[in-house]
């Protein structure tokens, strides 16, 4: 048999592991200009909020040896003009799933978003945005806490038939008990890692470089914190669906992150330097299989040789 | 629009920290506007750093033979890995981006300022209003003689030059918006071009304003035209992330629509770098 690149995501089959990051593929169009998106495993959109939201004072990124630290403020459209501008074109694309990234300030928005998209066709999956501050809880990150990360998962489970898929904040002592809250509250898949929370200074000014002060750290600067959590979190759930991102620049990348675990890869900050990137991913995933004679990319998932004396480690225990 | 790694046939120092670069890339010149830019890669292998892509208007473009100009300063990371790029190399590059300059109606005169770097932009438009019959007058700033660059370019137009320099080292000794407020008032052969005071509403109404330089330059300009009622446009600069549209990072506070509506932010990438400069909230 021929190398092949279909995976199965929990209830998601997609035609290869390569999805693109929300926050950074805008809504699929944006792309097609410059070539034919279809060819993605998945395309996840811009975190949609229930209302328009118009972002942070600028500057909004800074860049940082390789990386970048963004602090946009979630600028969207909203979920109105998203369903009425944006959908169609996501709709008419035949070969990506499209998950929709939904972010909210108290749990009720994640339940109202789930429950009006879960009419408009042409939706596979919602990913959910947990590194939100819950204005309900003084601003702490859903995705900080198991016990809310849990709450909101269990509470959109209830009003969606569609895929969940859990979005981990990376900034926790200890992943592995979200990846786990948010397994045990339903949600179908996790993807790991959002951004670092960062900070840049202008040592002739004595300002922050970013008008919020701190910001999300992202590209290849994160790549190996990014597989450390994957890794951990495999170890954690050896059967739950995981989506690696974080710096991913190249296939071999991609491939690191298939080995720690990963089942399928989100490209982000990648698609702002070399847009094609997601292509040349897919084309080199697949002659990395063909080369070694494999027949699919879940013959790397959690592959990554660990010394026998390492393997049994008790899992990192928090402070 | 293409990313497409494009060979680049020439590549010159054209005066102090500045290069010329021109890039073979026949489906971006073809439908290339004055005003837009391209998002060129400075450096493609690991450590990625930079990482980010740099923008930088053309500043001459040819359909038939097919290629692209760009005029940049050696700024920091980014233009410095540019400028070590030999010619014969290929850059990679996302282009031509953004909204371009509007063409005023016929019969209306263009004044172009510049300032520094936001001189390149200019030339282009230059040419694209000559093709037009439009005629334009140059007035161009910058720090030091230096670096009042594209003389030439205007010249070679037959596009009247004036300029000036904040250390007096060639011209007018001073701001270029001073210069261009000064020429309506002191040198009768440029009158026409900007007006006095007094007559502002007859002559200033066959003006148009394209401005492009340092916020502060721009900011001057935008009033001076607000005052003498003259229409203009300014193109504006912010950090890139994408220059697609998609990371809501170029924005600028525009008063298009009512404040703390979505729309407030505007991309300057998508909906830029051009704007009406009465929409510009300026800082
Ligand atoms: C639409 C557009 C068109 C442009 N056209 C041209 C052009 O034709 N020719 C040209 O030379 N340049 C042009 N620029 C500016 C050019 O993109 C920057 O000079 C370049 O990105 C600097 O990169 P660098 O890595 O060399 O410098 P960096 O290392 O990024 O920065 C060097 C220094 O400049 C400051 N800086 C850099 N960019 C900005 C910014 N946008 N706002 C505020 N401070 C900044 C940094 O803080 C730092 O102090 C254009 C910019 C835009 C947005
Ligand atoms: C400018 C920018 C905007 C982003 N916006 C979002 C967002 O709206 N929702 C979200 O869940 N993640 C967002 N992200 C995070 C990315 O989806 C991704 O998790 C992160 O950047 C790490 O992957 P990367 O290193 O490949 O970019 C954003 C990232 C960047 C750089």
């Amino acid at each position: 048999m021929a190398t092949q690149l279909k995976v199965q995501l929990g209830p998601l089959k997609l035609q290869n592991p390569v999805l693109v990051a929300s926050g950074t593929f805008g809504y699929g169009e944006e792309y097609n200009r410059l070539y034919d998106v279809s060819r993605l495993g998945g395309i996840v959109t811009k975190s949609i909020s229930l209302k328009p939201r118009s972002g942070n004072p600028v500057p909004r990124i800074y860049e940082t040896p390789s990386g970048m630290i963004n602090a946009i403020g979630l600028q969207n459209v909203g979920l109105e003009a998203f369903i009425q501008k944006k959908m169609p074109f996501l709709r008419s694309l035949k070969g990506p799933r499209i998950i929709v990234n939904i972010v909210g300030d108290r749990i009720s928005e994640y339940v109202e978003l789930a429950a009006r998209l879960e009419d408009v066709k042409g939706i596979d999956g919602l990913e959910l945005n947990l590194s939100c501050p819950n204005c309900e809880r003084g601003g702490i990150e859903f995705g900080v806490n198991p016990k809310l990360t849990a709450e909101v998962i269990r509470k959109v489970r209830r009003r969606t038939r569609r895929a969940i898929i859990a979005k981990l904040s990376p900034n926790v002592t200890d992943v592995t008990l979200i990846a786990r809250a948010a397994a045990e509250a339903g949600a179908d898949a996790l993807s790991l890692i959002n951004t670092l929370l960062a900070l840049a200074v202008d040592a002739s000014t004595w300002r922050p470089r970013i008008a919020t002060v701190t910001g999300g750290l992202s590209g290849p600067a994160v790549k190996p914190v990014a597989l450390r959590m994957v890794w951990q979190v495999r170890r954690a759930l050896p059967k739950t669906p995981i989506i690696g991102l974080g710096g991913i620049m190249t296939a071999r990348d991609a491939v690191e992150f298939l080995l720690c675990g990963a089942n399928a890869v989100q490209l982000g900050t990648v698609n702002y330097v070399n847009p094609k990137a997601p292509l040349e991913v897919i084309a080199g995933l697949k002659s990395y299989l063909a080369e070694r004679k494999l027949k699919s990319p879940s013959a790397l998932v959690g592959k990554l040789q660990v010394p026998e004396r390492l393997r049994g480690l008790p899992q990192v225990v928090t402070g | 629009m293409v990313q497409e790694k494009a060979k680049i046939l020439l590549h010159r120092k054209i005066a102090r920290d500045h290069y010329r670069m021109r890039l073979k890339a026949p489906s971006a010149a073809r439908g290339a506007r004055p005003g837009q830019f391209i998002h060129i890669r400075c450096r493609e292998e690991s450590p990625y750093d930079p990482l980010l892509r740099r923008p930088i208007s053309l500043v001459d473009v040819d359909p038939t033979g097919g290629t692209l100009d760009i005029v940049y300063k050696v700024m920091g990371l980014g233009t410095r890995a540019l400028a070590q790029m030999p010619e014969g190399s290929k850059a990679d590059f996302i282009g031509p981006l953004g909204k371009p300059f509007a063409f005023p109606p016929k019969g209306k005169r263009a004044v172009l300022i510049g300032g520094g770097v936001g001189i390149p932009p200019l030339v282009f438009l230059a040419k694209e209003l000559l093709k037009k019959k439009i005629k334009a007058t140059a007035f161009l700033g910058a720090r030091t003689k230096e670096w009042v660059i594209c003389r030439d370019d205007f010249r070679k137009l037959g596009v009247p030059v004036h300029v000036a320099t904040d250390d007096g080292t060639l011209g007018f000794h001073g701001s270029v918006v001073d210069r261009a407020a000064e020429s309506g008032r002191v040198a009768p052969a440029t009158r026409h071009f900007l007006g006095s005071r007094d007559s502002a509403a007859s002559v200033a109404g066959d003006l148009v304003f394209y401005i492009c330089g340092p916020t502060g330059m721009m900011k001057a300009a935008a009033a001076l035209a607000r005052r003498r009622g003259i229409p203009a446009q300014v193109s504006l600069e912010e950090r890139m992330g994408c220059a697609m549209g998609c990371c809501m990072g170029c924005v600028v506070e525009v008063n298009t629509e009512p404040v703390g509506s979505h729309a407030r932010f505007q991309r300057v990438c998508t909906e830029g770098p051009v704007f009406p400069a009465e929409a510009v909230l300026w800082r």
